[in-house]
């Protein structure tokens, strides 16, 4: 693999700019604000680019987890105080994980993401990583800087709480189809 | 292993995360449990399904070309100054000390950044015509509105010229995007209501400006009120900039020189009579301190 020395900053980071953009309009839920945070990303990672090492982690994971860190740095500004991670879990109820059968998964995109943006940021971070498809647990845990255990745990827990929300999804449309059919 | 600690493990299955023996127990589970084949599948529709809700989040035009402009403005900027003085080696750095003490020295001569119009020109063609760059979500407003709402998103004390006193304009957007690394600006840009294509973008800078074109100091002139102002041409349109409290206001448009100048005059003048521009007037400079710079 060329070293980025040999491959020029462009070349490598900007083909990741729609990815970027849509875990970062995901996260933020405003498109100024997510252009914003893309853009300060970029800075960030050009400006860094001299001591980014490719052996040790892909362009498409560093920038996300450059990303990462600036969300993070804004939701603290904003909150004043950073909230640990085990104040979230704790705040997270407990559901039971199995999701509902009788909804077709293949049709289900809209309300999937509504299910997403109800999670509190740390764990929608965790599942937008999750939903690219492209990451292992291990290289979530390194983009977000938490240990692989933490990962697991804030997957198994988000999850819990999608299936909750599809649960919901899934009985209101079973009282709409029963009044229809009334 | 029970069957509560299987079904617990099956999204991770569904996404293959398990190791080999926690994969191999498993399917042996899902073998005999139907019911849990189908669960699987629907972890892994739901990931799908995930993944192409996020898909489906639309990209913005002309993203690609406001990041690379981004990036080429830092490009710029850090190509300039320390890297480039270091290279004259010592007797360069003594004459550059020379240089910047007497800059310093100068009466109001250390207070101007240089700032290329090819920068404001490329911003204009990219946010104001290519993209109508909204980010700050003013379109629709009106002119004198503007300048309130800019002057709170921009974050340091500014002004905006009120378009709305030289003709039918209309905010056509806004955006924060900068010409050059470190400066902070607000831009917004303007559209005649009786020819659309005639735009002009404004730019707030949070300093004192030098304009240059092609590395050289642009034109200066003086309105009949005597403010001093500056235009530069780049690009194939025309840049104009004039100091406005502790920053500057840069104008940008494709209309003829003569016009921009006459809007340059306009809007001084407004600002002389003290009309303007700027409803709360938070920069506290008075008409009395404009003029006599």
């Amino acid at each position: 693999m060329a070293s980025p020395e040999r491959r020029s900053f462009g070349e490598l980071a900007l083909p990741q700019l729609e990815l970027l953009y849509r875990v970062a309009r995901r996260l933020v839920r405003d498109e100024h604000e997510a252009e914003d945070l893309v853009q300060e990303t970029y800075l960030k990672a050009y400006k860094a680019f001299a001591r980014f090492e490719l052996r040790e982690m892909g362009i498409r994971p560093w920038l996300l987890k450059i990303l990462n860190n600036t969300f993070l740095n804004r939701i603290a500004r904003q909150r004043n105080t950073p909230r640990r991670a085990e104040q979230e879990l704790l705040e997270q109820t407990e559901a039971d994980a199995a999701l509902p059968v009788e909804l077709d998964y293949e049709h289900l995109d809209a309300e999937v993401a509504r299910a997403l943006e109800a999670l509190s940021p740390e764990f929608r971070a965790v599942m937008l990583l999750w939903a690219t498809m492209e990451l292992s647990y291990q290289e979530i845990a390194d983009i977000l800087e938490l240990p692989i255990g933490t990962v697991m745990s804030r997957l198994h827990r988000a999850r819990r709480q999608l299936a909750a929300e599809l649960k919901n999804y899934a009985a209101a449309n079973r009282v709409a189809s029963a009044k229809v059919a009334s | 292993m029970n069957p509560t600690d299987m079904r617990e493990q099956l999204p991770e299955y569904a996404d293959g995360a398990l190791d080999a023996a926690q994969s191999a127990a498993v399917e042996a589970y899902l073998a005999a449990h139907p019911e849990a084949r189908a669960e699987v599948e629907r972890w892994r529709a739901l990931r799908g399904s995930a993944h192409r809700s996020l898909q489906s989040v639309p990209v913005p035009a002309g993203l690609h070309e406001r990041v690379q402009a981004a990036l080429e403005a830092e490009r710029r900027g850090a190509g300039r100054g320390w890297l480039t003085i270091y290279r004259l080696g010592v007797p360069g750095l003594a004459a550059a000390a020379v240089v910047v003490a007497l800059v310093a020295l100068w009466p109001g001569g250390a207070r101007a950044t240089p700032v290329d119009a090819e920068g404001f020109a490329r911003l204009y063609r990219l946010c104001a015509v290519d993209h109508r760059h909204d980010a700050l979500g003013l379109r629709g407003c009106r002119c004198c509105e503007a300048a309130g709402k800019l002057k709170t998103c921009a974050g340091f004390a500014c002004q905006v010229p009120d378009l709305g006193r030289c003709g039918r304009y209309r905010v056509d957007g806004a955006c924060r995007c900068s010409p050059a690394k470190g400066l902070r600006v607000v831009h917004a840009f303007f559209r005649y209501e009786d020819d659309p294509r005639r735009v002009v973008s404004v730019f707030a800078v949070d300093r004192a400006i030098e304009l240059r074109a092609r590395g050289v100091t642009s034109t200066g002139c003086r309105t009949p009120c005597g403010r001093h102002y500056h235009t530069a041409e780049a690009d194939e349109v025309h840049v104009a900039a004039w100091d406005e409290g502790a920053g500057s206001v840069v104008l940008v448009s494709e209309m003829s020189r003569p016009d921009l100048v006459r809007l340059v005059e306009e809007l001084c003048a407004t600002r002389q009579n003290g009309a303007l521009l700027d409803e709360g007037g938070e920069t506290g400079v008075s008409v009395a301190t404009q003029a006599a710079r």
